[in-house]
C-alpha cells in the first residue's frame, strides 16, 4: 500500500512538474529559513549549559539605587564561602586585558584573575596541567590552546615564562581547551587572584564578577533571601541599602540585569521562523486544494475500489510528508550553501550536522513532520470527502470550489505576515538612521582613541607634546574611559543637599581640552584651565547632573564625590555616554587622579590623509614605548559598535522579510496559474466576444488585489502595535511615521500583482480557438 | 441478492429539490444479468450508484446480500463494497499515474491481500483479458478498447459477486463494444451477477431482463425471450 502511494506521489510530481516545483521550492526555502533560525535560537539557549554543574552555579548581583551590577566587592566570594555552608565553592573573575610577551612575540590577551576553585566550578577542560594546582602561585598563568600556540608554537609551554605587561614574569602552569563560543565568559588566559596580594582578600571595592557553586540540595531562593543584606553587614562605608541577588548561570546570556532582556530577540526570531514555515505550508495547502479537482477522478476510483475515507486521507497526508521530505533535502542543501553567510551576518559559528548530532536530526525530522502534517491535513480532509458517485460522473469534484474561502483567508494571512515583516524592517532601518544622525552632544568624527600602556602613561605629557607637533593633529586630550559606556557610580554631595538625597553619579577623570577635542559645549561657567591650579580639585557637571542637584546658580558651589571636596566651575551639555537605549546619565568631570587616572588618549585629526596620520602616531608611540603594541580605534566606530546587535537584527529582519515575500509570491504564482488554467474556457469565450487583453488581465488580477487590500488592513494595526513595543526599548526613538505603512503595502502589492499579471497575461494572450476546441 | 423497497433519491440544492428516483422496487437474483435502459437524466446512474453502495437513498429500504444497507455509514458501505462489488464505467476511470498492472491491483490492495497472492491474481486476470503485453503501460498509452478491458479486469480481480456496469460501451466503437459485451456475457455464464446501464437496445439483448426507467420510475420490465426457452 505504502509503495503504491509513494509511486502515485512520485508520478504526480513528475507529471505536474511546474506545480510540484512551486510547492517543493517554496517549502524548501521556508524550511531552510526556519531551520537556520532554529539553529541560531538553539545556540542562544545553549549558552553556559555545557558546564556539568551549570544548574547550581549562580552569580551574585548587588543592587544600587534600583540598578543591578555584575561587578561585586572583591572580598565577597571568600567571605560568603566561609560564612555559609550552602556555598560549596566560589570564584571571582576579574576581567583584564593584558599584554603578554615571549621574546619577540607580543600580543594583547583578554582574560582575567580567578580563584583556585575556578576549574572545579566550571567545566573548562585542561589539555595540560592539574586543575587543582594550576593557580598555586601568584605568578601562575593558564593559557588557551589558541594562545599557547601563538607564543610557543609546537613546544610544550608548561613551566615556560611569559612577561606580563612588559614587566612581571609569569609561569605557564596549564593549557586549557579553547573556550566554546556559547560561553558568556570568553578568555585566552587566566591568572590567579593571589596576584592581587592582600588587597584581593580585604577590599570591598566593586571590581570582579563573583560565581558561587551552591550545594545541589540548597534552595537557591531561600539562600538568596539569607544573603540579601550581606554587603551592608560587611561594608560599612555607606548607609545606602545594597541588596544582594543571585542570578542563575544559564540566565546571564539572555537576561539583562537592567532593561530589556535579550531573550526578547529570541522570541521575535522564533516567531519569524514559525511565520515563514507557516507561509510555506500555506502555499502547499492552497495549491493542493485548488488543484484538488485534478485528483478527483483518482480519489473516486480509489473509493470505488474499496478505499475508505481514512485510506484516502492517509494517502494525501503521506504525499504531503513525502513532499516535505523532498523539500527538506533541498533545504539542507541550501543551508550548506548559505550557512557561512548567515554565520557572518549573525556573528555565530553555527554548524549543521544532521547525521552526527541527534538533536539536529530531531529538529530536522520535527520540521518535516510538522510541515507535512500542517500542509497535508487540510487537503487530506477535503479530498477524502469527495463522493465517488459525484466525481466519477463528470470527472470533477462536486465541490470544485473546495475550500475557496479558506484559501482566500490563508492568502490574506500569508501576506499580512509578510507585510508586518517589511514594516518591521523599515522601522528598524529608520531607527538606526535616527540614532546615527541624532545630535549626541559630542562630535566623534575623526577622533582616534589610543589605550595607554603603563609605559606611555608614565610619559604622557612629553608624548602629548610630541604628537601635537604634527599639523594634521587638531587636538589631544585624555580620559579614564571611552566616552561611550561610562558606568561607575559614586555618591556625591553638594551645598544645600539634604541628608535624605542619597545620589550617585558617574565620575570621569579627564585631561585639559577634553570638551573642545570631543566637540562638547560648555553651557555655563568654563572648562578646566591650566591657569587655575585649583581646577585639579574642581568639578564640571553635565546638564543632567545639574538637573538632579536642582542648583539654580551652580557655579562656585561646593561639590564632592565621596570626601573629595571642590567647587563647580562649569556645566557642559549632555552627551550620550551610553547606548541610546538608555537615557542620559548624570556625569561629573574631574581632573583629580583620585578618580582613576588617565587611560585613553583622544586625538582629533584632520580628515585628509588619515593613514599617514595614524602611521605618524604609531611611529611616535614606538619612540616612547618601543615594546608596546600600538592599538587604536576611531571613536565613531566604537560608538557604532554599541548598535551592532540592533544592526544585526535589522539585517536579519530584512533578509527574512524578503524571503517571506518571495515564498508568498511563489504561492500566488501557482494560484494565479491555476485560476487562469481553470478559467481558460471562460477566457476563450470572452475573447471571442471581443474582450481585450487588458480587460482579461484586470479581471484575473482583481480577486488577488482584493485579498492584498484585506492583508494590508489586517497587518497595519498589528504592525503598529508590535513596532510601538519594539521602539519603546529605546530612550530616543524615531516617530512611527505614517508613510511606512502604505510604503510596505504598496511594495508588497506591486510585487504580488506583477506575479499574478504574468500568469494572467499568458492566459489572456492564448488563442481562444485552442482553448475552446478541447471542450 | 438485491431487494429494494420504495427507494427514493432526492437531490437538494439551494433553490430546487429534484427527485431522481421514486418508489423503486427492484429485485435482482444471484447470477442474474439485468440491463437498465432509459433516456438521459431518468435516474439510471443514480440507481446504479445506490445499488453499488456509492450513495445512500433518501428514503426506502435496500437489502444487499441480506443486509439492510440503506442507512449504512460511508465506512460500512466501503467495507461491504470492496469485498463484493466491481464497477465498470463509461469513461473507464483508470488512474493515470498507475500502470495497467497497478490499476488492476488496486482493489486487492484495499482488501489487504498479500503481495504474492496479489501478483498471482492480477496476472491471472490479465492473462484472461490478454493484457499481459501491456502490463507496464500507462492508461494514456492504450486505445479505448484496451482501457475498458483494463477497467473490466480491475472490476473482476477481487472476484466480486456483483458487477455494476455504467454504459460500459458508451465510449467505444462497435468492435470494441462487442468485445466488452462478450466478456460480460462470459462472466454471467460463469455465475456473476451483473447490472448494466445502457442506451443500446442491441447490447440490452445480452441481459436476461431489461428494466426501463423514466423520470425516476420503473415503467416496464421485459424478460428476454432467448433465456426463457
Amino acid at each position: 500500500m505504502l509503495s503504491s502511494h509513494l509511486k502515485t506521489a512520485w508520478r504526480t510530481i513528475r507529471r505536474h512538474k511546474g506545480y510540484a516545483f512551486l510547492n517543493i521550492a517554496g517549502l524548501a526555502v521556508g524550511m531552510a529559513a526556519c531551520l537556520l533560525i532554529l539553529l541560531w535560537v538553539r545556540d542562544e539557549l545553549s549558552f553556559d549549559t555545557f558546564h556539568e554543574n551549570y544548574a547550581d552555579i549562580y552569580l551574585t548581583v548587588p543592587e544600587l539605587q534600583g540598578k543591578k551590577y555584575h561587578d561585586n566587592p572583591l572580598a565577597l566570594a571568600k567571605t560568603l564561602q566561609r560564612q555559609y555552608p550552602e556555598v560549596k565553592k566560589a570564584t571571582r573573575f576579574w576581567s583584564w586585558v593584558i599584554q603578554l610577551r615571549n621574546g619577540e612575540k607580543t600580543f594583547n590577551e583578554r582574560g582575567g584573575l580567578v580563584d583556585d576553585d575556578f576549574f572545579a566550578i566550571f567545566s573548562f577542560p585542561l589539555a595540560k596541567g592539574d586543575p587543582r594546582t594550576v593557580f598555586a602561585n601568584p605568578d601562575s598563568i593558564v593559557l588557551s590552546e589558541r594562545a599557547a600556540a601563538k607564543y610557543f608554537g609546537a613546544e610544550d609551554p608548561i613551566g615556560k615564562s611569559l612577561l606580563r605587561n612588559g614587566k612581571v614574569p609569569m609561569t605557564v602552569t596549564g593549557v586549557m581547551r579553547n573556550v566554546p563560543a556559547n560561553s558568556h565568559l570568553q578568555f585566552d588566559y587566566l591568572g590567579s587572584t593571589k596576584f592581587l596580594g592582600e588587597r584581593g582578600e580585604t577590599s570591598w571595592s566593586w571590581e570582579a564578577w563573583t560565581y558561587v557553586l551552591l550545594d545541589p540540595h540548597a534552595d537557591a531562593r531561600q539562600f538568596a533571601k539569607k544573603i540579601s543584606g550581606f554587603v551592608n553587614e560587611h561594608d560599612k562605608r555607606t548607609d545606602q541599602k545594597i541588596p544582594l541577588h543571585l542570578q542563575p548561570l544559564s540566565r546571564v546570556h539572555l537576561y539583562a540585569l537592567n532593561g530589556t532582556d535579550p531573550i526578547f530577540y529570541v522570541y521575535v526570531f522564533l516567531a519569524i521562523a514559525f511565520f515563514i514555515l507557516i507561509i510555506a505550508c500555506v502555499n502547499f495547502i492552497n495549491l493542493a486544494t485548488a488543484r484538488s479537482s485534478t485528483r478527483a477522478k483518482e480519489i473516486g476510483m480509489r473509493k470505488v475500489a474499496g478505499a475508505t475515507r481514512a485510506d484516502v486521507a492517509r494517502q494525501f497526508i503521506g504525499e504531503a510528508l513525502f513532499s516535505s521530505l523532498v523539500a527538506m533535502l533541498a533545504a539542507l542543501g541550501m543551508i550548506q550553501l548559505f550557512l557561512p553567510a548567515f554565520n557572518r551576518l549573525a556573528e555565530k559559528q553555527l554548524a549543521l550536522n544532521v547525521a552526527g548530532d541527534g538533536s539536529t536530526a530531531l529538529l530536522v525530522a520535527g520540521i518535516v513532520l510538522i510541515s507535512g502534517l500542517l500542509s497535508g491535513s487540510y487537503p487530506a480532509l477535503l479530498l477524502s470527502s469527495f463522493r465517488p458517485a459525484a466525481v466519477l460522473k463528470n470527472g470533477r469534484s462536486s465541490s470544485g470550489a473546495g475550500g475557496r474561502l479558506l484559501r482566500r483567508i490563508l492568502v490574506v494571512g500569508q501576506f499580512s505576515a509578510a507585510i508586518i515583516l517589511i514594516i518591521a524592517t523599515l522601522v528598524m532601518v529608520k531607527q538606526l538612521d535616527f540614532i546615527r544622525s541624532k545630535d549626541t552632544g559630542m562630535d566623534r568624527s575623526h577622533v582616534v582613541a589610543i589605550p595607554m600602556s603603563r609605559e606611555i602613561m608614565s610619559k604622557y605629557e612629553p608624548f602629548k607634546k610630541a604628537i601635537r607637533q604634527n599639523p594634521k593633529i587638531i587636538g589631544v586630550t585624555a580620559a579614564r574611559r571611552l566616552p561611550l559606556n561610562i558606568g561607575h557610580m559614586n555618591p556625591v554631595f553638594w551645598e544645600g543637599r539634604g541628608p535624605e538625597d542619597y545620589v550617585t553619579m558617574t565620575d570621569e577623570c579627564i585631561d585639559y581640552n577634553y570638551f573642545s577635542t570631543l566637540g562638547m559645549r560648555i553651557v555655563q561657567g568654563r572648562s578646566f584651565d591650566k591657569r587655575f591650579p585649583a581646577d585639579r580639585e574642581n568639578y564640571i557637571l553635565n546638564e543632567e547632573a545639574l538637573r538632579i542637584t536642582g542648583l539654580s546658580a551652580p557655579i562656585g558651589k561646593m561639590f564632592s564625590v565621596w570626601e573629595d571636596k571642590g567647587r563647580i566651575i562649569g556645566i557642559v551639555g549632555n552627551a550620550n555616554a551610553s547606548p541610546l537605549h538608555r537615557p542620559i546619565e548624570p556625569v561629573v568631570y574631574t581632573m583629580s587622579e583620585r578618580h582613576g587616572g588617565l587611560e585613553y588618549i583622544f586625538v582629533k585629526i584632520r580628515p585628509e590623509d588619515i593613514p599617514g596620520t595614524i602611521a605618524y602616531l604609531k611611529r611616535t608611540a614606538a619612540q616612547f614605548a618601543p615594546n608596546d603594541i600600538f592599538e587604536y580605534s576611531f571613536l565613531d566606530e566604537e560608538f557604532n559598535r554599541l548598535y551592532a546587535e540592533d544592526r544585526r537584527s535589522g539585517s536579519i529582519y530584512r533578509y527574512f522579510a524578503i524571503l517571506a515575500i518571495f515564498i508568498s509570491c511563489l504561492g500566488l504564482f501557482g494560484m494565479a496559474a491555476f485560476t487562469a488554467e481553470q478559467r481558460t474556457r471562460e477566457i476563450g469565450i470572452r475573447k471571442v466576444l471581443g474582450a481585450s487583453i487588458s480587460r482579461i488581465v484586470s479581471m484575473l488580477s482583481r480577486e488577488f488585489l482584493l485579498l492584498l487590500i484585506a492583508a494590508n488592513a489586517i497587518s497595519w494595526p498589528v504592525a503598529y502595535y508590535l513596532m510601538d513595543r519594539l521602539l519603546s526599548d529605546y530612550a530616543y526613538r524615531t516617530p512611527l511615521s505614517v508613510w511606512i505603512f502604505p510604503a510596505a503595502g504598496v511594495a508588497t502589492m506591486l510585487v504580488a500583482l506583477l506575479t499574478v499579471s504574468f500568469q494572467a497575461l499568458r492566459a489572456a494572450r492564448a488563442n481562444p480557438v485552442d482553448s475552446l476546441r478541447h471542450e | 441478492m438485491i431487494q429494494t423497497k420504495n427507494l427514493k433519491k432526492i437531490y437538494t440544492t439551494e433553490e430546487v429539490e429534484t427527485s431522481a428516483l421514486n418508489q423503486i422496487n427492484l429485485s435482482v437474483k444471484e447470477s442474474e444479468f439485468v440491463a437498465v435502459m432509459g433516456p438521459s437524466g431518468c435516474g439510471k446512474s443514480t440507481l446504479l450508484n445506490i445499488l453499488g453502495l456509492l450513495d445512500n437513498p433518501s428514503e426506502g429500504e435496500y437489502q444487499f446480500l441480506g443486509h439492510e444497507v440503506s442507512r449504512y455509514s460511508e465506512r460500512q458501505r466501503a467495507h461491504l463494497r470492496k469485498a463484493n462489488i466491481g464497477f465498470v464505467f463509461q469513461s473507464f476511470n483508470l488512474i493515470d499515474e498507475l500502470t495497467v498492472f497497478e490499476n488492476i491491483e488496486l482493489p486487492l490492495l484495499y482488501l489487504k491481500v498479500g503481495s504474492g497472492e496479489r501478483k498471482k491474481k492480477v496476472l491471472e486476470v490479465m492473462e484472461r483479458m490478454q493484457l499481459i503485453p501491456r502490463k507496464n503501460h500507462f492508461p494514456q498509452q492504450l486505445s479505448g478498447g484496451q482501457q475498458q478491458r483494463v477497467a473490466v479486469a480491475r472490476a473482476l480481480v477481487a472476484r466480486p459477486k456483483l458487477i455494476l456496469a455504467d454504459e460500459p460501451t458508451g465510449n467505444l466503437d462497435s468492435a470494441n463494444g462487442d468485445e466488452v459485451m462478450n466478456l460480460l456475457s462470459q462472466l454471467h455464464d460463469e455465475g456473476t451477477t451483473i447490472v448494466m446501464v445502457t442506451h443500446s437496445p442491441a447490447y440490452a439483448e445480452y441481459a436476461q431482463r431489461v428494466v426501463h426507467l423514466f423520470d425516476g420510475h420503473i415503467v416496464t420490465e421485459n424478460f428476454n425471450q432467448k433465456f426463457h426457452v
